[in-house]
């Protein structure tokens, strides 16, 4: 074939990391024996199955790429890369020494595989990449140059943040059925930064589909796939695999390892060279990236960039962002703020190399709640050290049992207020008839009063006549007290 | 082909009296044909007859007690207007519909075509009626085929059905489907904000039924698929835009329920809802064509319908949407499958748009039509009966 019909470059990532989950079951303000936590207590032991089934594999399986004279970039969370150190295995050893070699480059991303990127002020993320790049050079001797922001989180504003931070290129990824044409095969830029795409439906063939018989193509061998990269159009593919698959998922790993390690010879054959993200910068960008190119419309606030899908993952983030100011003590704020515990909150998740995962209505709803019970935990802890505790008291998250649930006189409205700040949001368009109904009743004031302790502004609040009125004076009060806590 | 005098009757258009799906098929085709052709439109309003985008519009006010004598003094009216117009004498006559046959009658030696853009056992749901409006209305049906040189209809399935119900032969009838104009239904706005605006969470997902609320658009299985959906997937709001008979009924069984009834929308309203909502359901339980699914598509928006007339023909199952029984849990199965898929239901909207760019566009749709008036127009001079003759066997 000749050199110009289709990609002679292929870049290959792995990814690792691990969260840490919150325990659905019990209730940390309640339970006296887990005392101090509301994560899951058995993270250890979990960790250390993740670390035997999927992620020596896959260091392994890194290791001997790289030996073989193929390259790969890594990418690794500061909170993997902690539990690693932590555990007493030889699997630091592994990492740091595929993390040292020359055929591999480790991307930048935030310590904890944070949502930070969304909050409104960017101290966090800032603070989180700088830590990780320090992480990174300690380890592996050389800063990151290339960002992977976490998971599916990007937009213009984050890619010209991250440029200033010193970065040279950004990952983000695009499904090929969203992207309209576009091939993520080419280098493209954001507020002039390179940004590369990853190819999400070639990563998911290995990640999703390698296994499944029922696929037309099943089974997938080296020597097929490295045609496939061969026969793609486009400067250079980026593949990114998570190191979770590598556990083969109660299936036959070793056909998959065996499959990853017979790639570099494959792709030898077919003339496809393995490139380390930070030579792609050489290819010039095809032109300037628009967000509507990755299946997400300007001013939509609903958008699969955002990370942000449902109103579960919505009260979730906004009370963690809050919890910024409540929580003093910043180790489990920052363990909370991982993609991870968002993914439990919608009903389908992992693309992109990732492994899948389902989880009904009720498991959504119910991890929700547990990820509530435990950001109001640690404020609770966090109170008696507050400037002002009455606005601590009244801006703290609140567990669905403590939280505002707008009704008609006749049905739930479908939304409840988990924060003083969310219950201002949602009163900008209640409808009067839910408004009135609640304010007849007397039912803001009294849960102002009994929930929040802030007499003063209930006072208030009895007074209004309309929603619009009502979301005004509690906005005003929010900000009020957020002053007192500084 | 050389330009042709065509006269449209039709009792409804997006420039006077508009009922339903009809007006924008019949306007748009229309106008498209006015490009090329001497176009006059006959149909219902007021004010003096007048030049709209291309097209000559000639306005009546029929009166009657009811709807078979109001069509009546319409058709009427129409031909008073038409005979005023027949100098030079018009090519082809198009009637749409069974309101205009009175007309077609009395033109019946004119060169004619019927377009059936549904029948009245399709309107009653696949039910037959016996009551007297039923059987007047489905012989008026059987007369226009039964007269007019050429029939149309808007899908394959409702070709089928008119074969079936009043025996038209298979060589006199054309597929032409609906066209539409996709970008005027595409609008780029903040999905959240529009949702705010009817008391509903930004971020909740939104489904949207529009049509008229009578039994063949079946909104009634919609109602009943609801608490099935949200069994599932509690967050589901859901609009119900139209209006109709079963307006009050339907309104009392979702008391309880996540749904707003909007009545009547306008334009706008209703291309703010379309292109804020995440899903669009079509339950009907017959659909000659569903407008309403190019219309969703041209807004890149997934449809989840039953597997009747012009959708099943026109949807590529769980490719550009996704078609189920007409059955309220299976309604509500098709809606918490996709529902889920956030990245799926983008997926499916913009496969639906690519589709409606390429197939449903105004332009090749009135080509087709044009190759059925070149047929008409040149059956004279080609002997086409002896044509016809031999393909009978």
């Amino acid at each position: 074939m000749a050199a110009d019909e289709g990609c002679r470059n292929l870049c290959m990532g792995l990814r690792i990391h691990f969260p840490c989950f919150i325990d659905t079951r019990v209730d940390p303000a309640k339970s006296r024996e887990r005392g101090d936590s509301c994560f899951s207590p058995s993270q250890k032991e979990d960790f250390r199955e993740y670390r035997q089934q999927a992620l020596l594999p896959a260091m392994q399986c890194a290791l001997h790429w790289l030996d073989s004279g193929a390259c790969l970039s890594l990418s690794i969370s500061g909170l993997a890369i902690d539990q690693l150190l932590e555990d007493e295995s030889n699997g630091a050893d592994i990492l740091v020494q595929a993390m040292k070699h020359r055929g591999a480059e480790v991307l930048g991303q935030t310590y904890y595989h944070s949502v930070a990127g969304l909050f409104s002020e960017k101290d966090e993320f800032i603070c989180q990449v700088n830590s990780h790049a320090k992480l990174v050079e300690e380890l592996a001797g050389r800063r990151p140059v290339i960002f992977e922001n976490t998971e599916y989180v990007f937009n213009s504003d984050l890619a010209e943040l991250i440029r200033n931070l010193g970065f040279s290129a950004l990952y983000s990824e695009g499904h090929d059925h969203i992207l309209s044409g576009m091939n993520p095969n080419y280098v493209y830029s954001c507020r002039d930064l390179p940004v590369f795409i990853r190819n999400c439906r070639l990563s998911d063939d290995i990640a999703h589909r390698f296994h499944d018989r029922n696929w037309d193509q099943y089974p997938l061998t080296a020597g097929k796939f490295a045609g496939w990269i061969a026969k793609s159009p486009g400067d250079c593919i980026h593949i990114s695999l998570d190191a979770g698959i590598f556990s083969g998922n109660g299936r036959d790993a070793s056909s998959f390892e065996e499959f990853f390690c017979g790639l570099p010879d494959a792709l030898h054959s077919e003339a496809v060279r393995t490139v380390l993200p930070e030579s792609v910068l050489r290819n010039p960008p095809k032109r300037e990236l628009l967000l509507e190119d990755l299946g997400c419309c300007l001013a939509d606030t609903v958008c699969a960039l955002t990370g942000i899908q449902n109103m579960l993952q919505q009260s979730a983030f906004w009370c963690l962002e809050a919890g910024g100011a409540l929580i003093t003590d910043k180790e489990p704020w920052r363990r909370l703020q991982s993609t991870d515990h968002f993914a439990r909150m919608a009903g389908r998740s992992g693309s992109c190399g990732r492994p899948t995962a389902r989880y009904t209505s009720r498991e959504a709803y119910d991890y929700f709640a547990a990820y509530l019970r435990g950001i109001a935990f640690y404020e609770e802890a966090c109170l008696p050290q507050q400037r002002s505790r009455l606005a601590a008291r009244a801006l703290r998250c609140l567990p669905p049992d403590r939280a505002f649930h707008f009704y008609s006189p006749e049905r739930y409205t479908g939304y409840s207020a988990h924060s003083l700040t969310e219950f201002s949001r949602l009163l900008e368009f209640v409808p009067d008839e839910v408004f009135l109904f609640h304010q007849e009743r007397g039912d803001f004031s009294r849960w102002i009063t009994d929930v929040l302790g802030d007499s003063a502004l209930a006072r208030d609040m009895e007074q209004c006549t309309q929603a619009g009125e009502a979301a005004e004076l509690v906005m005003r009060r929010v900000r009020e007290l957020c002053r007192r806590l500084k | 082909m050389p330009p042709l005098k065509i006269a449209h009757f039709c009792w409804e258009s997006l420039h006077a009296m508009r009922e339903g799906g009809l007006a924008p098929a019949v306007t748009h085709l229309a106008e498209v044909l006015g490009r090329t052709h001497e176009v006059h439109f006959f149909t219902r309003g007021d004010g003096p007859d007048r030049n709209i985008e291309g097209v000559f519009y000639h306005f009546c006010q029929p009166e009657g007690e009811n709807i078979l004598d109001y069509c009546h003094d319409m058709s009427m009216a129409m031909l008073r207007m038409f005979h005023e117009s027949d100098a030079p004498p018009f090519d082809i006559l198009h009637f749409h519909d069974w309101h205009c046959i009175d007309a077609l009658e009395e033109l019946r030696e004119r060169k004619t075509v019927i377009s059936y853009h549904s029948t009245e056992y399709g309107r009653n749901g696949n039910n037959f009626g016996n009551w007297p409006e039923f059987r007047a209305i489905s012989a008026k049906e059987w007369r226009g085929g039964y007269l007019a040189g050429q029939v149309a209809t808007v899908s394959k399935h409702t070709k089928t059905e008119i074969m079936w119900l009043y025996g038209i032969p298979e060589h006199k009838i054309t597929v032409t489907p609906n066209g539409i104009y996709p970008d005027s239904y595409r609008v780029r706005l903040d999905p959240g904000s529009v949702k705010k605006r009817y008391g509903i969470h930004p971020l909740a997902p939104l489904v949207l039924f529009v049509g008229r609320l009578v039994y063949q658009k079946g909104p009634d299985l919609l109602v009943d698929a609801i608490p099935l959906v949200l069994q599932r997937r509690w967050d589901v709001q859901f609009i119900i835009a139209g209006k109709g008979d079963m307006l009050p009924s339907l309104g009392e069984r979702c008391r309880a329920l996540p749904v707003r009834f909007t009545g009547y929308i306008p334009d706008e309203e209703y291309l703010q809802l379309l292109n804020a909502c995440d899903l669009v359901v079509i339950p009907s339980r017959n659909e000659p064509f569903g407008l309403v699914l190019t219309e969703a598509w041209s807004a890149e928006r997934c449809v989840v319908a039953t597997d009747v007339g012009g959708l099943s023909e026109n949807i590529d199952n769980f490719v550009d949407g996704i078609k189920v029984p007409v059955r309220a849990d299976s309604i509500a199965w098709g809606i918490n499958y996709i529902i889920e898929d956030p990245i799926r239901i983008r997926a499916m909207g913009l496969a639906g748009r690519q589709k409606v760019v390429s197939l449903f566009n105004w332009e090749k749709i009135s080509t087709i039509m044009e190759q059925v008036y070149a047929r008409l127009h040149n059956a004279g001079k080609d002997e086409p009966r002896q044509e016809l003759r031999k393909e009978d066997p």
